[in-house]
């Protein structure tokens, strides 16, 4: 397994851990320091995005080769797709359960940027896996 | 001169006259919240939507353009078109927080505990415009470099 592909399905697996904690967050809001999580949330997501798909990789650049570049290079912009279409998701579905009330409340705006965040990190990391893996599979 | 350079052109032209406009026409009213007023709602509904049609019509005519003059994209124009969207993403990215901080700070500032649904669909556009640039942008750069 490539370094390049390795960092990608740690940083997946992470990303995943946290959309499952913020759901968990979310559904036991009463019990739990609900802000105090939302914030570590806040923080956790970006470090964890920052040192896996950044600062790790300058020890390991001399194995990074034109084949990890190309596909390093394509992954965002299905990150970007991925940001897209989770903002137009909310969008929608926001929108259907507030349409008799005309507006929505603000605590929407902590899960919305939250989950973005973690969509977006996911997006990377599975696009460069579906890179890999479709490069292997056609040679 | 290549279609991805002819799309980026456009592209510059459609998104950036579209942004001062929309700019003019806020800071004109005195607010970013556009969905408070219905005049300002339906202008800038109005500019949005024919921002979007000289787009698609840009669109048509570099497609057709090039399908006509069957010109051919190399391994230069893929890598240039590559490195314009890892580019562009984290831009837009930024514009996207950027935007939804500034909303968000309005919206606490005016100690509201609701928001209109609007603020979703604006940090989402500004979103795709600011992408949209930043690739055209990076495009002719590169381009005008090689």
């Amino acid at each position: 397994m490539a370094p390049l592909q390795k960092r990608a399905l740690i940083s997946l697996l992470m990303g995943l851990a946290l959309a499952i904690a913020l759901v968990v967050v979310f559904v036991t809001r009463d019990i739990m320091g609900f802000r105090l999580i939302v914030y570590a949330l806040w923080i956790g997501v970006p470090v964890v995005y920052l040192v896996l798909m950044n600062l790790t990789r300058l020890s390991k650049l001399k194995q990074i080769d034109e084949r990890d570049k190309l596909i390093k290079d394509r992954a965002p912009k299905i990150q970007w797709l991925s940001v897209i279409f989770t903002l137009v998701v909310w969008y929608i579905v926001l929108n259907d359960l507030y349409w008799d009330q005309g507006q929505l409340p603000v605590v929407y705006l902590t899960f919305i940027f939250i989950s973005t965040l973690i969509i977006s990190t996911l997006a990377e990391s599975l696009g460069i896996l579906i890179g890999y893996w479709r490069m292997n599979r056609n040679g | 001169m290549l279609p991805s350079q002819k799309m980026a052109w456009g592209n510059v032209i459609v998104w950036g006259t579209y942004l001062i406009v929309l700019a003019i026409v806020l800071a004109a009213n005195g607010t970013v919240l556009f969905w408070q007023e219905n005049s300002l709602k339906n202008a800038f509904f109005i500019i949005t939507g024919v921002a979007f049609a000289a787009f698609i019509i840009m669109m048509l005519f570099v497609w057709t353009g090039a399908s006509r003059a069957k010109v051919t994209i190399d391994e230069r124009d893929h890598k240039i078109m590559n490195r314009a969207n890892a580019l562009a993403g984290p831009i837009a990215m930024t514009a996207l927080a950027a935007t939804s901080l500034v909303l968000g700070l309005v919206y606490v500032e005016s100690e509201n505990s609701v928001m209109s649904p609007y603020f979703l669909m604006y940090v989402t556009l500004i979103n795709i415009v600011v992408y949209w640039l930043a690739q055209a942008i990076y495009t002719l750069v590169a381009y005008r470099r090689n």
